[in-house]
């Protein structure tokens, strides 16, 4: 019933929380995919580094209580994952109004057309469905470590990745699709 | 998934990088910051538990050594402080507390016992099953409960884990009448918080198991006046991962002071949930639960067996099949709280279930036995379950929801993948509550 044995990037028994390059050896790796996760679902570059160094924090004081032979990307991107999802209930504070009504967030000037319709389209998906997008199609990860960052079954997440593809398909009515 | 075979996938993933390429940020020191960061925590932390420290020793101070006083001239000097010296590795054991209020550690594997210590005399009645052991952070302590009475104990005993030494006896009640039933270890401080009752209410009473004294106690819910049918008997506690939050259910005189209550943990300030009516904050949760992230599972006691699923403040119930045939005593939760594991007990004739929570899919691991037979030694059932590994589960057996302790009893491994019985192991009195650190 607990979580299966990772193979690379697992932490040894003792770690000693006090030592920074315990912290960098740890999570150091993980540290710029966790930056792309959070930019990625925040749309908001210095949200993303609150997120990530907020992140570290949470990991590290559990960082003790983890089972020997976790694989830490995925157990940390969950935790960075979580704090997006904290981070967007109230994000609305900090988000700026443009003329036309659109919500762009601090900082961030798409350009191109294409561009802007994707980050829409994304931006519009539930936060759980643009998760799994991001996983897959931004940071390229097996079905089984979706699985782990988003807290659900293998099957499960496969299911809802099939059907978030389908959805933003549809969102960006993908022209190569019509006949 | 197959992207490369999907050219409208590679072509989505590549628009989708494109994207999101185009508002990241690169931040070569973040790894830097986010270190910093972390050391700022960390010495906030260990500057604010002397603090503390010092400001509550100022004040037990002086209570202590009026107890201490009074304590001498009523039992003499007690004996120093044992320094535990471990010869077993604590999470190689399970810990049993039997009727008879003796705590017996056995072998993780083999069942074979390591050590046994009487820790209070026996009850002169039975004890419902419940949740009177824990064990501290690092594993060497074990905190125990032994029930005077089916409604609970005054005193909280602790033990080394790995060689059964008797270390400390904490009086939980210096005023008397509250009894204490369940108690869980808040993770983030190491408190052990007991959770009692007197006449009157439902408390949590704070106990700081290094420095061996109880620290406050706070009322938790007013009871209405004790009826006909009894006080309310705690069954379990359990707090949060991040011990933000502690969860304890009960079972009441009427169905509806039935169910789990929590209480937010905020340093020293216990926030007691919002209730109705005086009805329980999570109605209908008295017959096993689990915590994890931020739901609740729990047992409604009912038939057919049905587990439900609310969020952390009782919202939103879904109601999820078990698959089984018999009342659900207990439920464990996978690491991933992805899957739920449902144990019947033994007096409605038993059986294991596994439930998927993100699918709701059930499916009996095993099948209660029929009507008119009563389960033995190889019917996987029990009134408490504890996960020794990835397979396994212990569970303790009772013919009933009560323990006696001038009856044997039994403790069983179970296979959960196949629902087998693997191993027993016999007991002088029926067992009440079991534990296996992770």
């Amino acid at each position: 019933m607990s979580g299966k044995a990772g193979a690379a990037a697992s932490l040894p028994v003792q770690v000693r929380r006090d030592d920074a390059a315990a912290f960098e050896a740890a999570l150091g790796p993980s540290i710029e995919q966790a930056h792309r996760l959070a930019t990625a679902m925040l749309h908001d570059a210095v949200a993303a580094q609150d997120v990530v160094q907020e992140a570290s924090i949470k990991a590290w004081r559990k960082i003790d209580r983890l089972r020997e032979g976790t694989e830490m990307r995925p157990w940390f991107l969950g935790i960075v994952a979580n704090e997006c999802r904290s981070a967007l209930r109230s994000r609305w504070r900090r988000s700026v109004v443009y003329l036309g009504g659109e919500v762009v967030s601090d900082g961030i000037e798409p350009t191109a057309v294409a561009t802007q319709d994707t980050l829409r389209a994304l931006r519009s998906m539930r936060y759980k469905d643009r998760l799994v997008l991001v996983l897959h199609f931004y940071l390229d990860m097996a079905v089984e470590d979706i699985a782990r960052v988003a807290g659900v079954s293998t099957p499960a997440a496969k299911a809802r990745l099939y059907r978030a593809i389908a959805l933003l398909r549809q969102k960006l009515h993908d022209e190569e699709d019509e006949p | 998934m197959s992207d490369g075979q999907d050219p409208r996938n590679e072509r989505l993933r590549r628009r989708v990088r494109d994207a999101l390429d185009s508002i990241y940020r690169p931040a070569p020191d973040l790894v830097r910051r986010s270190a910093g960061a972390v050391a700022r925590d960390r010495r906030r932390h260990r500057l604010a538990a002397p603090l503390g420290g010092i400001a509550l020793t100022a004040v037990a101070v002086a209570v202590l050594v009026l107890v201490l006083v009074r304590h001498v001239s009523e039992h003499g000097v007690p004996g120093p402080a044992v320094t535990p010296q471990p010869t077993v590795t604590p999470r190689q054991s399970v810990y049993t507390l039997t009727a008879g209020n003796e705590v017996v550690a056995l072998d993780r594997t083999t069942l074979a016992v390591r050590w046994r210590t009487q820790v209070a005399t026996p009850p002169a009645e039975g004890v419902d099953a419940g949740a009177m052991l824990a064990i501290s952070r690092d594993g060497g302590v074990l905190y125990v409960l032994p029930p005077s009475r089916n409604s609970g104990g005054t005193t909280l005993v602790l033990l080394d884990a790995s060689s059964g030494q008797r270390l400390a006896a904490i009086p939980l009640s210096a005023s008397g009448g509250a009894v204490y039933r369940t108690l869980a270890v808040d993770p983030q401080s190491g408190t052990v918080d007991v959770v009692g009752q007197d006449a009157s209410h439902l408390l949590v009473t704070e106990v700081d198991p290094q420095r061996r004294v109880v620290l406050a106690s706070h009322v938790t819910r007013t009871l209405p006046p004790v009826t006909r049918v009894g006080p309310d008997i705690l069954g379990a506690a359990m707090f949060t991962a991040d011990g933000t939050r502690l969860y304890y259910s009960y079972a009441g005189g009427s169905p509806d002071r039935s169910g789990i209550d929590w209480v937010d943990v905020s340093g020293p300030r216990l926030s007691p949930c919002p209730s109705t009516g005086g009805a329980a904050c999570i109605p209908g949760g008295a017959d096993g639960f689990a915590v994890a992230n931020s739901h609740v599972v729990f047992s409604e006691g009912t038939l057919p067996p049905h587990l439900v699923e609310t969020d952390r403040d009782g919202r939103t119930p879904r109601q999820l099949t078990t698959g089984m045939g018999a009342i659900a005593s207990s439920v464990l939760l996978d690491a991933a709280a992805t899957r739920a594991l449902v144990v019947a007990s033994c007096n409605n004739l038993g059986g294991l279930g596994s439930v998927d929570l993100t699918t709701g899919d059930a499916r009996a691991i095993a099948t209660p036995a029929p009507n008119g037979t009563e389960p033995g030694p190889t019917s996987p059932c029990g009134e408490r379950a504890a996960p020794l590994s990835t397979s396994t589960i212990a569970l303790t057996q009772l013919p009933g929801a009560t323990a006696h302790p001038d009856s044997p009893g039994t403790v069983i491994v179970v296979d959960t993948t196949t629902g087998k019985v693997t191993r027993s192991a016999a007991f002088p009195a029926e067992v009440v509550d079991l534990l296996a650190p992770t």
